[in-house]
């Protein structure tokens, strides 16, 4: 991928962090978030921001294969680390088992909240490989959904743990 | 655009330095939840930002004398999964996992949510209950601070936090937390409250220490209540007896900007429930064998 043009207008520090498996290098000012870096530097436009003060769980990304709020992430501060977003959970052209059981369960509706969800239910299963009702509950809480009434969500999640184990 | 600048200093006393001679133009930054939620809402507008990661005295989690000593820089999710910390006190862990949902916890620090001082955040709540220590540098050298020094004022300006002293939890010792969430969770508590005890085979309380937060006056000691359970059973008639003390030491705290009655209320009720909990736990380990 190229390297994002550096701004001259404003103090900026490189950032190098590798992106869904690739080398990127960018040049950011001290404050920009990494939600701004993957949406508008690197037009990975999957990832959404919601709220922009870390409670929504719309900007949920992995960095270094943890769940975080991309909103809330200063990207000075990810500098050398791996970071995931929903644009690199697939393989090639076959879903995760998560993402195919979020279509497969409808557990969706307008969308937008829905790479956050699948972001933050894949790092579930990578930590807690065939978690309880209440693990999903306790661990998706914190992914706002304004339109699914999250049943569906749930049944996605559990469906895939049951589905890989 | 910003012309904000960021720097990482490789060492304690470099930061220190740095912090001294920027003065308030430098703002410290850990994992950084609190900082980005202030650059954006523009409620400071620093001049460095200054990147704690790189900075070893910082780092680490270890125990020593049966305790447990965590550094600034751990996330709040590692100290809540350290084996170290649930055996010395599972009572923070449990506490820790309170914490905003793990996406927060996976970036947010000890260090800085002590820095921070706000009275609603949980961990500094529980370590005052647990008589930790608070190991801080500065300008004029290094610190220790027992952790509900820390209740009324935090960190002196140009100051770091460099780790938590946790010590070893004496036989007998338990302790629970307590978090009065409005119906929006994502607001701060109404009320929080940590309790610790002490408990002698005889079922009989030595020490107590009971910590409320998110009050107006911060955080307060519930010295009424502590005082009234030393020597006394955890029974029943004992704990509603003194669980109506809370709303007294809450009273005599926040003085003017009072707690409000239905705070007042709530540490009556809560001081009672986790009082009841912890004697529940003390009887159960009796029935083992345990002290």
């Amino acid at each position: 991928m190229a390297e994002a043009p550096a701004d001259e207008t404003a103090a900026t520090h490189p950032v190098g962090i590798r992106v869904n498996g690739e080398a990127v290098g960018v040049r950011v000012p001290a404050d920009r978030m990494l939600v701004d870096v993957l949406r508008y530097d690197l037009g990975l436009t999957g990832t959404k921001e919601g709220c922009g003060g870390g409670v929504c769980g719309a900007c949920s990304v992995l960095v270094d294969g943890d769940l975080r709020a991309s909103c809330l992430t200063l990207a000075v501060l990810v500098d050398g680390s791996d970071v995931r977003t929903v644009e690199g959970l697939a393989d090639g052209s076959a879903l995760s088992a998560v993402q195919q059981a979020f279509v497969t369960h409808g557990a969706l509706q307008c969308g937008f909240c829905t790479p956050g969800q699948i972001v933050a239910a894949t790092a579930l299963l990578a930590e807690t490989p065939a978690p309880e009702l209440t693990d999903v509950r306790e661990w998706m809480d914190g992914n706002l959904c304004r339109c699914t009434g999250y049943y569906a969500i749930i049944e996605a999640i559990l469906a895939a743990a049951g589905e890989s184990t | 655009m910003t012309a904000l600048r960021y720097h990482e200093p490789r060492s304690l006393d470099e930061a220190l330095s740095l912090l001294a001679a920027a003065g308030h133009t430098a703002l410290p930054v850990a994992g950084g939840t609190d900082v980005a939620r202030a650059l954006r809402d523009r409620l400071v507008e620093p001049a460095i930002l200054l990147g704690l990661r790189a900075v070893p005295e910082l780092q680490g989690l270890r125990e020593v004398d049966g305790g447990v000593e965590i550094g600034a820089l751990t996330t709040l999710r590692d100290a809540e999964r350290s084996e170290a910390v649930r055996r010395v006190a599972p009572a923070l862990a449990a506490t820790l996992a309170r914490v905003g949902a793990v996406r927060i916890r996976n970036q947010g620090t000890l260090g800085g949510n002590l820095a921070q001082g706000h009275p609603a955040y949980d961990p500094p709540t529980m370590l005052a209950a647990l008589g930790a220590t608070v190991r801080v540098a500065g300008p004029h050298g290094r610190r220790e601070v027992p952790a509900d020094g820390l209740l009324h004022g935090g960190l002196g300006h140009g100051e770091l936090v460099v780790a938590v002293h946790v010590p070893a939890q004496p036989a007998g010792g338990r302790a629970t937390y307590a978090k009065v969430l409005a119906a929006d969770r994502n607001l701060p508590a109404t009320l929080t409250l940590a309790t610790c005890v002490v408990v002698e085979a005889d079922g009989r309380c030595r020490r107590a220490r009971l910590v409320a937060g998110a009050l107006p006056a911060g955080r307060v000691r519930l010295a009424s209540v502590e005082r009234a359970l030393v020597g006394q059973t955890l029974e029943p008639a004992v704990v509603d007896d003194v669980a109506h003390l809370a709303a007294d030491d809450l009273d005599a705290a926040n003085g003017a900007a009072g707690a409000s009655a239905y705070q007042r209320r709530l540490a009556a009720v809560w001081t009672a429930r986790s009082l009841r909990r912890l004697a529940g736990d003390a009887a159960a380990d009796r029935a083992e064998g345990a002290t």
